[in-house]
């Protein structure tokens, strides 16, 4: 499959969201030490608690090293090259309402297809929006509020909700968990709050749109999504950045917990400017999700569609240790040009008859690397466990590279674990049958991937899946040659 | 003191280590023997290395000293038998004409793909046989030929090691056996330190050589058995391998095979079957390096009380193998309260003309099969055994010929715990 030159003007529409807003920031040196985290603890006026915890993550990232078992290729990581810290610099006061938030900073949303205004109220969603290392502004928080929905961002959920943030924070994905985990940790600058009262039904979508826009600054937002019993939330996620030559460097963390009967969907297109088609650039994506059903008959689903960054790193996982819970994983995974994605998810199965879907779709275009990795593991006192795992990976070029590592552990003998993979590229007879049915070779490519990825798609909330096909053409566009 | 450490010490006193052996020392001295970070999906860890008393190969018998009974001789094959890694058998054997013996330096340094594998990974496991094997055998089969290797350990006390490469040339048809026996259960005391049996295969197959290879683990008593089976395969070239685990103690086994030449196809069916404590870990490595390539892998585990099993299965498909065809299947079963199953397959692929596919399951018996044959009147325990058997059966299918496999299905059959029925084993 080479040189079909109709295909290869589907892809070489381009990065749409890589411009630059000219803002002033207030961007603190780059380098990392321990007064770098007290730097950041004391711009949030954050509690003691909550710098010790920095302060211990700091001295434990210091003890790790970076791990290198994924299968990806970067140059290292200057990790004192990085500015930690950088936000717009604010008109007086913290803005009180949208009004007062900077205009270019809302013509930057704008521009974006983010609906901060709220009398954008149509679009049904509530938006928290994440510029560099600050939350610029959160939308729809009053009316959240009526339903005792907190939704706000996480530097003010510490003084408005430090119980909360006391008793969560850091119990799904410890500081010690892992070396970018442990990072975000010690430097993490903001991020969405969410908790959703007992018997809840959360009235609207929440969103988190992040931006960097700063040169040579890392993002390190941190999300923490709290359903309490008998609760339903629907989260979506949308992060995008400017197109440099040189990389930088993204480290989140979300955790989740879901107490008794309650549901957390959790959905994510990733955007993040993916470099050049040299493989320039390009936003290094490491991103630790972990989300844990802590009570009967709970339910949280990670809904991804990855089309962005240089290099992913993401895992997006369910601990099911309540009875009865359940815990989906729907991914669709595309690496085109240079881009490299080692994602996966993982399934850790305590409770008796916990159940897990996972169902991942890699698309590998141009020199891309796609890698599913996934590890389903039974405990002993998971009775009754059940997973089923669907991945497939379409190859399109002979210069790319799908891989697929899945781990099954079971040690439950009531348990049952199902994988079944495949690999194969879009044969010229499947083009065939599209093109003499009197489609063009464009449509004809996107009809089979958009089937290929229907499985998830149909997962995503509306306004997500329209977005994320059309992301999906756009990344794709002439990878088929 | 490591046990690596050891290991080298009690090889450095041997007196005028030479050649490949001198050199496979350096080898473990530079690379090590597995990390921890290596080894973070091996369950028949090397931790259990430390454990082993005495690294130096057992003496050879007594003279009267009585062997354990050995298996009735398969037909049509040449036997050569090895007690504690010496060769007992006279040779030349008479039936085997179309099989040279030849210096095991030059065959060791003739096979640079086995020997980057011995330098990374599990290979490196492949030197301890060779530092150790007190006769190593090297082979060239140049026609038709079926070959039965015996091993057989006298004692628990010491290691027993055997280093064997076996080349087969151009359009060769070849039969190969490979049964590890141990030692008698009865013959060693309960409480006796867990000894070391090595083994170090190469394998290397001309332009349309076919080998078809039956490796039957059976070996009773507490030791540790580590086995390492490099293969290369030249165009067309063929390879079938049976891999029967149905042996005590902790049996770890790594195959690279390697499909250097266009069209070569390998077939691998492996079947584990563990009670007790036993531990099975099988992990088989296939490369895809020319056009054309198929590998077929299917893999059936049974673990009973509180038995662990493990398959990795890791397909690499190049960026040279083009058309290349990859099937794995894995399949565990959980028959213990304890016991636990581990299965990975793992496609790693660099060409976009591919079909692969692979499916993996852990579970139990079907409860709806089981309700079935209990409906028509079947006892439990026959049920569950039949079920069993149906479960084991497309691995034992391979195996040829027929009196192998009953032997095979025999020594499975002792580390069920639903007997199956005689006339399933007829």
């Amino acid at each position: 499959m080479s040189g079909n030159t109709e295909l290869s003007a589907l892809f070489d529409r381009g990065y749409e969201h890589g411009f630059v807003t000219d803002i002033e920031s207030d961007t603190i040196a780059a380098g990392l030490d321990e007064s770098v985290v007290r730097l950041i603890s004391a711009r949030k006026r954050e509690p003691k608690f909550l710098l010790d915890w920095r302060l211990r993550a700091f001295a434990h990232w210091r003890q790790m090293r970076e791990p290198h078992w994924a299968h990806l290729h970067y140059p290292p990581i200057d990790y004192q090259a990085i500015s930690y810290f950088s936000a717009p610099k604010p008109r007086g006061d913290a803005p009180k309402s949208l009004a007062d938030v900077d205009p270019k900073l809302l013509e930057t949303y704008a521009k974006l297809g983010v609906p901060l205004h709220e009398r954008a109220r149509l679009a049904g969603v509530a938006v928290d929006a994440v510029f560099d290392s600050v939350s610029v502004a959160t939308t729809f928080k009053s009316r959240l509020a009526e339903a005792g929905v907190v939704f706000c961002p996480f530097s003010e959920a510490v003084h408005s909700h430090p119980e909360l943030l006391e008793q969560y924070l850091g119990s799904v994905v410890p500081y010690t968990d892992n070396f970018y985990a442990t990072l975000n940790c010690a430097v993490f600058s903001d991020g969405s709050f969410v908790y959703v009262p007992p018997g809840v039904r959360c009235p609207m979508e929440l969103s988190t749109y992040f931006r960097i826009n700063a040169a040579n600054t890392g993002q390190f937002e941190r999300t923490l999504i709290i359903a309490d019993a008998g609760s339903h939330v629907s989260y979506l996620e949308g992060c995008t950045a400017p197109m440099r030559d040189e990389n930088q460097l993204h480290a989140a963390v979300v955790e989740l917990v879901a107490l008794d009967d309650a549901q957390i969907k959790y959905s994510t297109v990733q955007n993040w400017y993916p470099g050049d088609a040299e493989g320039r650039g390009g936003i290094f994506n490491f991103v630790t999700k972990r989300g844990e059903c802590r009570g009967r008959n709970s339910r949280i689903s990670w809904t991804q569609v990855e089309t962005g960054s240089a290099i992913t790193w993401k895992y997006p996982g369910c601990v099911l240790r309540g009875e009865n819970s359940v815990g989906e994983f729907y991914s669709v995974a595309t690496a085109n040009n240079h881009q490299q994605a080692d994602t996966g998810t993982k399934m850790i199965h305590i409770g008796a008859n916990s159940r897990s879907t996972i169902v991942s779709k890699g698309i590998s275009a141009g020199h891309g690397q796609n890698t599913y990795r996934g590890l389903v593991k039974i405990m002993p006192s998971a009775h009754g466990a059940r997973n089923f795992t669907r991945c497939d990976s379409l190859l399109l070029g002979s210069q790319c590279g799908a891989h697929t590592f899945p781990y099954l552990e079971s040690r439950n003998a009531l348990a049952t674990v199902e994988h079944e993979a495949s690999t194969s590229r879009i044969s010229e007879d499947q083009l065939f049958y599209c093109q003499q049915r009197g489609l063009g070779p464009e449509d004809a490519v996107n009809m089979i991937v958009s089937g290929f990825c229907r499985e998830v798609f149909k997962e995503l909330p509306m306004e997500f899946a329209v977005e994320a096909q059309n992301l999906l053409a756009v990344t794709l566009e002439g990878a088929v040659g | 003191m490591s046990a690596l450490e050891r290991l080298l010490g009690e090889f450095e006193a041997q007196p005028a280590p030479a050649g490949a052996r001198l050199a496979a020392a350096q080898a473990l001295r530079t690379h090590g023997l597995p990390t921890r970070r290596e080894e973070n999906w091996r369950y028949a860890n090397l931790r259990a290395l430390e454990g082993v008393a005495r690294f130096l190969p057992a003496a050879p018998p007594a003279p009267g000293t009585r062997l354990p009974p050995l298996p009735e001789a398969l037909a049509g094959y040449t036997r050569l038998v090895f007690v504690d890694g010496r060769l007992t058998t006279a040779w030349p054997q008479p039936d085997a004409a179309q099989i040279t013996r030849l210096p095991m330096d030059a065959a060791v340094a003739g096979d640079a793909a086995a020997t980057m594998f011995e330098t990374t990974g599990d290979g490196r496991m492949g030197l301890i046989a060779r530092l150790f094997a007190p006769d190593p055998l090297s082979l060239r089969i140049a026609g038709p030929a079926a070959l039965e290797l015996i091993f057989v350990t006298t004692s628990g006390a010491a290691g027993s090691y055997a280093e064997i490469a076996i080349e087969i040339a151009t359009g060769a048809q070849v039969a190969l056996v490979e049964r590890h026996l141990g030692c008698a259960a009865a013959t060693l005391p309960p409480e006796a330190p867990a000894s070391l049996n090595c083994s170090n295969l190469r394998l290397r197959l001309a332009a349309d050589a076919q080998l078809r290879h039956t490796r039957l683990q059976q070996a009773a008593g507490n030791a540790l058995h580590y086995h390492t089976l490099s293969a290369s395969l030249g165009d067309r070239g063929s390879y079938s391998l049976a891999h029967i685990s149905a042996g005590d103690g902790s049996d770890r086994s790594s195959a690279q095979i390697r499909l250097q030449g266009r069209e070569a196809t390998v077939r691998i069916r492996a079947l584990a079957a563990a009670c007790d404590s036993g531990i099975a870990d099988a992990q088989f490595t296939v490369l895809h390096e020319a056009p054309g390539t198929r590998s077929d892998q299917l893999f059936r585990g049974i673990a009973s009380d509180r038995a662990h099993i493990s398959c990795s299965a890791d397909v690499q498909v190049l960026p040279g193998a083009p058309g290349s065809r990859v099937l794995q299947s894995l399949r565990g079963l959980i028959d213990g309260k304890g016991a636990e199953v581990n299965l990975r397959p793992r496609l790693t692929i660099d060409t976009d003309d591919i079909q692969a596919a692979h499916g993996a399951t852990t579970g139990r018996l079907d409860e709806d099969l089981l309700f079935y044959l209990l409906s028509r009147g079947l006892e439990p325990a026959a049920a569950r055994s039949l079920l069993k058997w149906a479960f084991l059966g497309e691995a034992f299918g391979a195996i040829e010929p027929p009196a192998l496999r009953r032997a095979a299905e025999l020594a499975a059959a002792a580390r069920l715990s639903d007997a199956p029925a005689t006339e399933l084993l007829q």
